[in-house]
């Protein structure tokens, strides 16, 4: 029974969400483009999918760690 | 103050956390930039491999390939772009390598080698086998036939372990799913009727919609049955590296460890999936018609389309021919008698021993499953009691939101960081080490120029993992470094 009323609340609040992203307009971006030959030696030396990997975890860290902090702030545990 | 910090905190870990969520379904598609290169050079360097030249590495391939790409004519190489290009960027249209290609790619076999080399046309697949029959010999245990395949969807490298009782299929692929690159590998399972034995040599577990599978079982010589399909849909990216790194095996001819797998004929099975498979390719085959008459028509076109761009072209320039692809049987083939332990007299001996053993133990089987029964019932009672109100948490159901973080993977402003990473990894390193084409004029009156190309050589090439690891080990101290300011207090 309360799995089911579970279901139902993440099915609507997926729902939600999913029409506001749809919403929302799509990248202005592109990236595809030709590059020129010396860049490619870049590629070569600098380990750019590795570095974009750590930071992104990195900034996961980083982020959680703040909102431990709000979180210990607001419960007056730290100042 | 502190709701913009909160709002702003919550934003970030928003991001952070739908790039990583969607990170994974982002990796599956490859680069565009390696994809195309790698379709080019690799179908050339099947090319060369089947045709006999031996190479020590996939290196080695790989700069052949390379430098045969580079002595092309303009027409040839205009066509391997063409295709590469088609494959990339119009993969789900119905695009069409011209005759003119295998006509080019037949010419440069008959200049090259003194046997010729039949092209026949696959109209199961859809796609144009180059055979070198000439080297086949049945007489040998085993000898590998490679035919690399181009369709409208798919550059596809297939191969035949061909041996004298039977036939073994592998093949590896690039190709394009809803306009993404997929590249992957696969070997499948055949069975030996001569030997009653089963070979398996899948080592990829791929999820698979429907898989290219070419089954043939011939014995001395004669083939008995041929199953042919070509198109291939796989729900896992296998990188270019890793493609290469397999073909390489191939090239190698390591896959004569075959017999290293061979079963006993004790544990002998029937591979059901590839029946299954079998069966797919019934529908597939029906539903490529269509598309196989496309072909047939495009192919007596193709030649005054071809006209303009001063190709030589034979009318028609592929035949035809009639592909065996007999109906598959309504009765599946069960697994073969086995004489298996004792015979004659003895085994009456052992029929009754044994017929005296079930009998015990089915008596103790009988008093097991009433035991358990009685716990059932009493573990049924309080279970009816507990999922009447709360129910089983196992049918909580997640995958609404499990799917947004790929959803906002192309909505302003929470695209953002997958356009960083895009923009960074336009840059990333592709298997394949660049080569400057420095252009130094003639010095002399009358000689043409000569082109050197310019790379790091291979025996120095060890210097950029030492390079790319000093780096990545600067960066991480970077940004330990970092957060010493991020969360060093208000000290």
């Amino acid at each position: 029974m309360l799995i089911k009323i579970l279901n139902a609340l993440i099915s609507v609040v997926s729902f939600v969400i999913n029409f506001i992203i749809s919403a929302l307009p799509v990248s202005p971006f592109s990236w595809s483009f030709d590059l020129p030959s010396w860049a490619s030696w870049i590629g070569v030396f600098v380990p750019f999918g590795s570095m974009v990997t750590v930071f992104g975890v990195y900034l996961i860290a980083v982020a959680t760690w703040y909102l431990y902090s709000v979180a210990l702030r607001w419960i007056k545990v730290v100042k | 103050m502190k709701l913009k910090k909160v709002v702003a905190l919550f934003l970030i870990f928003s991001l952070c956390f739908s790039f990583f969520v969607a990170y994974p379904f982002q990796e599956a598609q490859a680069n565009p930039v390696a994809v195309v290169a790698p379709g080019v050079i690799a179908a050339l360097g099947t090319a060369l491999v089947y045709a006999g030249f031996e190479f020590s590495d996939t290196e080695a391939i790989q700069a052949c390939a390379i430098d045969l790409y580079r002595n092309m004519d303009a027409n040839l190489k205009a066509m391997w772009e063409n295709t590469a290009r088609q494959l990339e960027e119009h993969g789900q249209a119905n695009t069409y390598l011209g005759s003119g290609f295998v006509q080019s790619v037949r010419n440069w076999y008959d200049n090259h080698f003194d046997a010729s080399i039949p092209i026949e046309y696959n109209s199961a697949s859809g796609t144009f086998d180059f055979d070198h029959w000439s080297t086949l010999d049945y007489t040998s245990e085993y000898h590998p036939v490679f035919s690399p395949g181009v369709t409208d969807k798919a550059v596809c490298f297939e191969g035949d372990l061909r041996a004298l009782y039977g036939s073994i299929h592998f093949g590896s692929f690039i190709f394009k799913v809803s306009g993404h690159p997929y590249g992957g590998s696969y070997r499948l399972t055949c069975w030996d009727s001569e030997t009653n034995k089963t070979y398996v040599i899948r080592d990829y577990q791929l999820d698979t919609e429907f898989l290219n599978c070419s089954i043939m079982q011939s014995q001395n010589g004669e083939v008995l049955t041929f199953y042919a399909n070509g198109a291939v849909i796989v729900q896992r990216n296998v990188s270019s590296r890793e493609l290469w790194r397999c073909y390489a095996q191939y090239a190698r001819g390591s896959f004569f460890s075959l017999q290293e797998e061979t079963l006993s004929a004790e544990n002998m099975e029937v591979n059901l999936e590839l029946y299954e498979y079998m069966n797919r390719l019934v529908n597939v085959q029906l539903q490529m018609q269509d598309s196989i008459l496309q072909l047939q028509s495009l192919v007596n076109a193709t030649p005054a389309s071809l006209a303009s761009t001063g190709a030589v072209v034979e009318s028609p320039a592929v035949s035809i021919p009639d592909v065996l692809n007999p109906p598959l049987p309504e009765v599946y083939p069960e697994n073969p008698e086995v004489a298996v332990g004792t015979t004659g007299w003895l085994s009456s001996i052992s029929d009754w021993c044994g017929s005296i053993w079930n009998s015990i133990t089915s008596g103790f089987q009988a008093t097991w499953q009433a035991i358990t029964n009685v716990g059932l019932q009493v573990s049924s009672i309080s279970t009816a009691v507990t999922s009447g109100l709360v129910g089983n948490v196992a049918d909580i159901n997640v995958s609404g939101l499990q799917n947004l973080g790929l959803a906002v993977s192309d909505r302003f402003p929470f695209c953002l960081p997958w356009d960083v990473k895009n923009a960074i990894s336009s840059l990333s390193y592709s298997e394949e080490i660049p080569v400057f084409d420095v252009a130094i004029p003639a010095l002399m009156p009358g000689s043409s120029p000569v082109v050197v190309g310019i790379t790091i050589p291979e025996e120095f090439r060890f210097i950029i993992d030492f390079i790319r690891g000093a780096l990545l080990f600067i960066f991480t101290l970077g940004l330990v470094l970092l957060t010493s300011r991020f969360l060093g207090g208000d000290g």
